[in-house]
């Protein structure tokens, strides 16, 4: 019984930190809040 | 300008999905086994299913209940987020939720409505939920009901992400209702995808845009899923300290990380945090990008700025 399995607890940043894209190229998603 | 993908848009978990491939031919292939995962995590985790195994856990009144190795993993990352934000993100919440208004899928939820009764919710806080591993099976003290609803999408996105990969041999991207996860080799420019407010905004790049090659970017905002109930202005991001909506303060929270899961239990915790938010998530290592409620723009380890706006037609910047 493990009460509760919540290890490792930490949250894993990112490997690449997000680019900035120009404006001509097409979008293949929206991230927003649902 | 032609794209290096082509994408399917569907409708899933009572929102909408996206699926992306680098390689046209395989578009329906990732597709059926995006929609195989997802279809496995709906009867695992709904709460608005009375069939799903979650609902059967909410019933199930203090009785330890088996449950299924995709309900086991979800509730495992649904508490493993609730120990990483501190409690900020608790799936303990599902009374508190149910008792605002949201006891159905979204969809069916009047927008407007009379005040709601003052009551004083007390979240139980994950803490009281045992999970066992051998045999998979939970316990949840009686009157608890669990929602799933801050986590479940996100992983859902990353595992479906990273099945349709490995079923295709190709880079996908999926996103859940703007949880967005990529798996296997992106396109030669990162996976591109525009920040709004509510993930049905136009994906037509008006808004900011970033691409992204690996791992998974989330938003959470208070604009998505708001109803009103008198002159209250409600949403679904719970504060699990007064049991009713998170304070304004931030309206988007936008996050990469290794994962969706991460970003989104990332970005949760911090609509929730409010002022404490940025320094939180850069202690985290996060990069994220947060919107006041007044529109101003607030970016955390290196994320980078928008783009300027375009000057309007027929004038000159100064």
């Amino acid at each position: 019984v493990t009460t509760p399995r919540t290890t490792p607890a930490t949250l894993a940043p990112a490997v690449q930190t997000p680019v900035p894209v120009p404006t001509r190229r097409h979008p293949a998603a929206v991230s927003g809040g649902s | 300008m032609t794209e290096d993908w082509t994408a399917a848009r569907f409708a899933a978990l009572g929102t909408t999905a996206v699926v992306a491939v680098a390689a046209p031919d395989v578009l329906d292939e990732a597709r059926a086994a995006v929609e195989a995962v997802i279809a496995a995590v709906d009867i695992a985790c709904s709460r608005f299913r009375d069939d799903s195994e979650l609902m059967g856990v909410n019933r199930a009144r203090g009785r330890t209940t088996p449950v299924s190795p995709t309900l086991h993993e979800a509730l495992r990352v649904a508490l493993w987020a609730a120990a990483v934000t501190d409690g900020l993100v608790d799936p303990t919440v599902g009374e508190a939720v149910r008792l605002l208004g949201y006891d159905r899928d979204f969809g069916a939820i009047a927008r407007l409505g009379p005040p709601l009764p003052t009551r004083v919710v007390k979240v139980p806080g994950w803490q009281a939920v045992r999970l066992d591993d051998c045999p998979p099976a939970v316990t949840v003290p009686a009157g608890v009901q669990l929602d799933l609803g801050a986590t479940a999408k996100a992983w859902c996105a990353d595992r479906a992400a990273d099945a349709a990969a490995t079923a295709t041999g190709q880079g996908v991207l999926v996103s859940l209702g703007g949880d967005i996860a990529v798996a296997g080799p992106a396109p030669a420019d990162g996976w591109v995808v525009q920040l709004a407010d509510r993930h049905d905004a136009p994906a037509d790049g008006s808004g900011p845009c970033v691409a992204i090659t690996v791992g998974g970017l989330a938003t959470s905002s208070t604009a998505a899923r708001r109803w009103w109930r008198g002159s209250s202005a409600l949403h679904h991001i719970v504060d699990p300290g007064t049991g009713s909506v998170a304070e304004p303060c931030w309206r988007t929270v936008s996050v990469a990380a290794a994962s969706s899961a991460d970003a989104n239990a990332a970005a949760t915790a911090a609509i929730i945090l409010g002022p404490a938010a940025p320094s939180w998530l850069a202690g985290q290592g996060l990069v994220a990008r947060l919107v006041g409620e007044d529109g101003t723009i607030e970016t955390v380890g290196g994320w980078p700025a928008d783009r300027p706006e375009p000057a309007p037609a027929g004038r000159r910047p100064a």
